[in-house]
C-alpha cells in the first residue's frame, strides 16, 4: 500500500493525500492525528497530487479520467468533504500533455473559496 | 509541471485554466526536467527540483513566480550525485524543508530560502526513506511520507508508504496512516 503526496489544508486541520488502498489512486483526507480517514474521489480513474486552496474549500489535483493527465479542482466542504460516487470536479486543462504536481498559490483566494 | 512543449517545465496558471506562464523554460532542451513546484507563502517565488537527464541526482532551485528572473540554485551540485527533492516552504517563507539521499537514503533537511548549509532533521535507518515533506500552515508540524521495507532474510521486501507527522516543538514523530487498526 502506498500513501503519499501529503498536502495541508490552509487551517492545518486536514491533510489530503494520494493512496492506492482502494485499487486505484484516489485522494483521501485525514486529520493530523490520523482520525476521520475518507476518500473524496471514489472513482475508477486515478487521481493524484492534491493541493488545497487557500481556505480549504477546493483541492487541485491531477486525474486521468479522460485518458490524459489533466488538472482539475474539486470542491469540498470545510469540515466534512462530501463523499459521493461522482465528485464534482472542474477540468482546468485540456491539451492532453503530461502533467503533474499542481501547487495552489497560498495567497490566491478564489471566487468560491 | 507540464510537458506541453515537450520539455518538463514549471508553469503558473490561473484557476480559470488560462494565462499559463512558463517559469523555467531555457535553452537546455532535452537536458533536464523540472518538477515538484512549491509556492512561497507570499506568492512571490516558486521552489522546484531540477533533474538532469545526463547527470545523476537532482537539485533545488527558486524562481520568481512572474517568470522575471532565471532560476537560482539553493545549493551547489552534489559531488556524489545525491538527489535533493520535494521542496516545501515554512509558513514565514524563511526556510525550505526537503528530502535528500546524501547519506545514502532519504532524510528530511532544512535550508534557508536564500541559500546556505542544510541542517538534517530526521535520522532513521537505512531501510527507511523519508520523502515529500509538507510544512503545516500553522508552522507546528511537518507531514511526510515514510517508505519502509520489511527485512526478510536480509532482503528488503514488502515496501509500504505511510503518512507520518513530525512535531517540530518536541521532535516527536508518529504515523497517521496505515495504522494497525485501519
Amino acid at each position: 500500500m502506498s500513501d503519499c503526496q501529503p498536502a495541508w489544508s490552509g487551517d492545518s486541520l486536514l491533510l489530503a493525500f494520494e493512496s492506492n488502498r482502494n485499487g486505484t489512486e484516489d485522494i483521501f483526507v485525514v486529520d493530523p492525528k490520523g482520525n476521520g480517514l475518507r476518500s473524496v474521489t471514489p472513482l475508477r480513474s486515478n487521481e493524484f497530487h492534491p493541493s488545497w486552496s487557500t481556505f480549504g474549500r477546493q483541492i487541485a489535483l491531477i486525474s486521468d479520467r479522460t485518458g490524459a493527465t489533466e488538472i482539475y479542482t474539486l470542491t469540498v466542504t470545510p469540515t466534512a468533504p462530501v463523499v459521493t460516487s461522482k465528485p464534482a470536479m472542474k477540468q482546468l486543462t485540456f491539451d492532453k500533455a503530461p502533467k503533474a504536481n499542481p501547487a495552489w498559490e497560498r495567497t490566491m483566494p478564489t471566487p468560491t473559496d | 509541471m507540464s510537458k506541453v512543449d515537450g520539455e518538463a517545465d514549471i508553469y503558473a496558471m490561473t484557476t480559470m485554466g488560462f494565462a499559463m506562464i512558463n517559469l523555467t523554460h531555457d535553452k537546455t532542451v532535452g537536458l533536464r526536467a523540472d518538477s515538484e513546484p512549491a509556492w512561497s507563502p507570499d506568492g512571490q517565488f516558486v521552489a522546484f527540483q531540477r533533474t538532469g537527464i545526463k547527470t545523476p541526482g537532482a537539485r533545488l532551485f527558486v524562481v520568481r513566480s512572474d517568470g522575471s528572473s532565471d532560476p537560482r540554485a539553493l545549493s551547489a551540485p552534489s559531488a556524489t550525485g545525491a538527489s535533493e527533492t520535494h521542496p516545501n516552504w515554512s509558513p514565514d517563507g524563511r526556510t525550505i524543508v526537503f528530502s535528500s539521499n546524501r547519506t545514502g537514503h532519504f532524510e528530511l533537511y532544512l535550508v534557508s530560502a536564500t541559500r546556505g548549509l542544510a541542517k538534517q532533521l530526521t535520522f532513521t535507518s537505512s531501510v527507511v526513506d523519508n520523502l515529500e515533506p509538507a510544512w503545516s500552515p500553522d508552522g507546528q508540524s511537518i507531514a511526510f511520507v515514510r517508505h519502509e521495507w520489511t527485512m526478510l532474510g536480509g532482503i528488503p521486501s514488502f515496501p509500504t508508504e505511510s503518512i507520518y507527522m513530525l512535531w517540530l516543538k518536541t521532535g516527536q514523530i508518529y504515523r497517521i496512516t496505515n495504522r494497525e487498526w485501519e
